[in-house]
């Protein structure tokens, strides 16, 4: 059976549409009955209370401000020097060896699985240095993971500004620096932000790093300093799924959904900072 | 007198300094990707010391009576790798074309944003939706003892799969310059011979890279697998195995690792599962790597 | 080659040759002639001739990319090619306008200002000063002097162009370096960048790579003959256009090969 191009082309369109169909609509049928099942959990008092009984009641605060604690943590280490690798990169460096055995080495550690992270971790900052499992030692550890991300993205951002700029404000007789502080980097904040963003939002959804480095589940208060242990919202979901007896549907489905909002809620505003700087760019 | 002015421009010490800063923050990936592994390294080697290599590759599990053969929980990862490949690489690699060729732009702009949101889902949300709603189904439908199989997982996996292979094939797709297809369709082919014979050839080393981006984010998850593959470590043997529980590495340290005494022997081979996900990640990127380099300079000498 | 020299010239270039240590090319040899003060010189020939490669090095602009120099090129008597000079200096006394007009992504003051503010002028006093005058003597005040926090990629081609010549004067250079400055641009436009150097040369050295070789005769006062990196001829404007001595020259003045 001879099949004429035009025949080819419709049954091969259709066939791709049926795929993307059953690709993207799962996606939305995930979210929506997580949002719709844990609509009724959650409250004012859901989100803000600590939890009682066992976690089977009550709120998840405690969660929530040491996801808050964890991400802030991750952003004050991994963003700096991220920022500062990828200017290195753009601005300064030259095709040598050495510079691609940084990019590989940026590469391996995208690559790397987030449960290995955990035991470098735990190896390095809770062993080794004596950190114990802390805020601190889950904070090194995500932000050794969030450092790619947030170099590769800072750097097609710094390299998407046009070069003519540089020739002009160093032919002016700017220095490096003074050109990088005053074109390239206002220049590439949007795109730099999208990237610290979705980076953060990353590591605030992962377990696997801080389950043995920092995470932990019946804790009586909020944590004091950087060196106690800290509850969080998806190590939490973790247990309340799979190890607490007894655990009402309800509460699994409200964290469920206070994690997913969070998420959601990132993209929303990267994809917000995408489109702001599409509309105010000079160039 | 030749000289280079680039090496005889003077600068002023704060330049130097803002200088040194970033390059020390440039070399510091290179400097946690050898801490890793010498990390990994320091506790994987008490293990050859401790046991039998000719143990470590034998096909029981079971810690607690001190087998420690992890041929079970290799198999299993390949096993729900492959599986969740056979399932992400059509579905990804199809959904990528129809967003970067085929959608309108209406509606390209609603599914790329969906389709970041689906990568953005954290792996314990698609386990938990595993456990309470996937894994019911399967065992219901299915027709098997428990609903958590090799089978949920993979699919699962898959999920997670995809938004990668998506969005870098989509990117590699957008990348093909735009002469290349106009000379297609003005020498009379339809867009579906130009999607296929012009497009998907010239971003080729573009979508490899997807695929072997996304198996490697698949075999690399933890949480996901953990929650829904039933943690039975056993060699998967047979047809039936897709539908029977398995241990895959990761999930061995996840599970295990709160529970080991530290320094004891099941600690010390946990920390070899680990080197040994370091090594395949390292081999699968330099490997990806190099395809994008050769690529790249092919590329370059082509358009030059 | 050179027919004469003048003296004390602004700018002394002694057997000077660039090569691109990236992929080897030589692209000046040898160059060795006088730009006058307070004149305006053309360097003018076929495309690779050397003249970009030229300009960028008299204010070391090429120290951004791998070259490898050789001779010594004197401002004021003094040779800016050694490790002990000030490159930032250099590069305010020394301008240089690019063939694109490439405005900032700022507004007009700031572009302006920009140079300005990088030697760390900060008073509004004097920036204001600075950027009225610039304007003015780019021709350009009285068609922006009520939008000056427009952005600047709002302007036309040709008010771009002329932008960029301001931006370059406010610093107060000496020498104004212009890479085919007209070359994106309509003749209205041209004709008032044209007229706009004619009264610059009165206080600076104008030192111009033309767009076409018409330019060249309309508003060179010496102009330097470049081919594929050589210096062919080098001499005063109207002599070397009507009279060549180089047979070379008179090919490419009387359009034989371009």
């Amino acid at each position: 059976m001879h099949l004429s191009r035009y025949q080819t082309e419709r049954i091969a369109f259709m066939a791709i549409g049926v795929a993307a169909l059953l690709t993207v609509a799962p996606i939305i049928i995930v979210v929506g009955a997580i949002f719709v099942s844990g609509a009724d959990a959650i409250s004012w008092e859901f989100l803000v209370e600590m939890p009682r009984n066992g976690m089977r009641a009550g709120g998840i605060w405690p969660a929530i401000v040491g996801t808050a604690y964890l991400a802030l943590g991750t952003g004050l280490i991994s963003v700096p020097l991220g920022l500062g690798a990828a200017i290195y990169l753009s601005e300064y460096a030259h095709d040598t060896a050495w510079t691609r055995a940084i990019r590989l080495a940026i590469v391996n550690l995208a690559g790397i699985p987030s449960v290995v992270y955990g035991l470098f971790g735990l190896g390095l900052f809770v062993l080794f240095l004596k950190l114990g499992s802390s805020i601190v030692a889950a904070c090194l550890t995500l932000s050794i993971m969030t450092l790619p991300v947030i170099i590769s993205t800072a750097e097609e951002a710094l390299r998407a500004v046009p070069q003519s700029f540089r020739v002009v404000s160093i032919g002016m007789g700017g220095t490096r620096w003074q050109t990088i502080r005053r074109i390239v980097l206002p220049q590439a904040l949007p795109g730099i932000l999208t990237g610290v963003i979705l980076g953060l939002e990353r590591a605030a959804g992962e377990t696997a790093p801080i389950l043995f480095t920092g995470a932990a589940f019946f804790l009586p208060r909020l944590p004091g300093s950087v060196f106690d242990q800290t509850m969080a919202l998806p190590y939490h979901l973790f247990v309340i799924s799979t190890q607490v007896p007894g655990m009402p549907v309800q509460i699994q489905y409200g964290t469920a959904a206070v994690l997913l909002t969070f998420v959601l809620a990132m993209n929303i505003l990267a994809a917000s900072v995408r489109s702001w700087q599409r509309r105010k760019r000079q160039w | 007198m030749t000289i280079s002015t680039r090496k005889a421009t003077r600068r002023n010490p704060f330049e130097i300094l803002l200088e040194t800063l970033v390059r020390v923050a440039g070399y510091s990936a290179v400097v946690f990707v050898a801490l890793i592994f010498v990390f990994l390294m320091r506790e994987t080697l008490p293990t050859f010391g401790e046991i039998e290599t000719g143990d470590l590759f034998s096909r029981r599990w079971y810690p607690i009576e001190d087998y420690f053969g992890i041929l079970p929980l290799l198999s299993g990862s390949l096993v729900i790798t492959l599986g969740a490949a056979l399932i992400a690489i059509p579905f990804g690699l199809m959904t990528a074309v129809y967003i970067a060729e085929i959608a309108p732009r209406w509606l390209r702009e609603l599914l790329k944003p969906l389709v970041e949101v689906l990568g953005g889902i954290p792996s314990v949300v698609l386990g938990f939706l595993g456990i309470l709603v996937l894994a019911p189904l399967v065992r219901r439908i299915l027709h098997v003892p428990t609903g958590l199989t090799a089978f949920t997982g993979a699919v699962l996996l898959a999920g997670m799969a995809i938004p990668t292979i998506v969005s870098v094939a989509e990117d590699a797709l957008d990348a093909v310059p735009k002469a290349y297809r106009d000379a297609a369709l003005a020498l009379g082919a339809t867009r579906w011979q130009t999607i296929w014979r012009v497009a998907l050839p010239a971003a080729r080393s573009g979508v490899l890279t997807a695929i072997m981006l996304g198996i490697g984010r698949a075999m690399g998850e933890t949480m996901t697998v953990m929650m829904v593959t039933g943690n039975a470590p056993q060699i998967p043997a047979g047809l039936n195995a897709l539908f029977m529980p398995l241990r895959t590495m990761t999930a061995t340290i996840a599970a295990e690792m709160g529970e080991v005494a530290n320094g004891s022997v099941h600690y010390h081979v946990l920390f070899t599962i680990g080197l040994t996900l370091f090594l395949i990640s390292l081999a699968v990127n330099l490997t990806a790597s190099a395809v994008l380099f050769r690529a790249r300079r092919r590329a370059e000498r082509l358009l030059s | 080659m050179v027919s004469e020299t003048v003296p004390e010239p602004k700018i002394r270039i002694n057997h000077l040759s660039v090569r691109y240590e990236d992929d080897g090319t030589e692209s000046l040899r040898d160059i060795h002639f006088d730009i006058p003060a307070n004149a305006i010189t053309a360097l003018f020939g076929p495309a690779g001739g050397g003249k970009s490669t030229l300009l960028r090095t008299l204010n070391r602009l090429n120290d951004m990319v791998d070259v490898s120099i050789s001779g010594s090129v004197l401002l004021d008597g003094v040779n800016i090619l050694t490790s002990s000079v000030d490159v930032v200096t250099l590069r305010r006394r020394v301008g240089i306008v690019f063939a694109q007009p490439i405005p900032l992504p700022f507004s007009i003051r700031q572009n302006i200002s920009y140079g300005l503010e990088l030697a760390g002028e900060r008073r509004r006093a004097r920036l204001d000063e600075a950027i009225e005058s610039s304007l003015r003597a780019a021709a350009l005040w009285d068609e922006v002097k009520d939008r000056l926090g427009d952005p600047a990629i709002a302007l036309s081609g040709g008010q771009q162009q002329r932008l960029c010549i301001a931006r370059v004067l406010a610093l107060s250079p000496e020498v104004l370096m212009l890479d085919e400055p007209t070359s994106g641009l309509d003749p209205i436009s041209t004709a008032k960048v044209e007229a706009s150097l004619q009264l610059l040369k009165q206080d600076y050295t104008v030192v111009i790579a033309p767009s076409s070789i018409q330019q060249a005769a309309r508003i060179a006062d010496w102009a330097a003959f470049m081919l594929q990196g050589e210096l062919v001829e080098w001499n005063k404007g109207e002599d070397l256009f009507s009279a060549p001595r180089n047979k070379k020259t008179e090919d490419y003045v009387t359009g034989r090969f371009g």
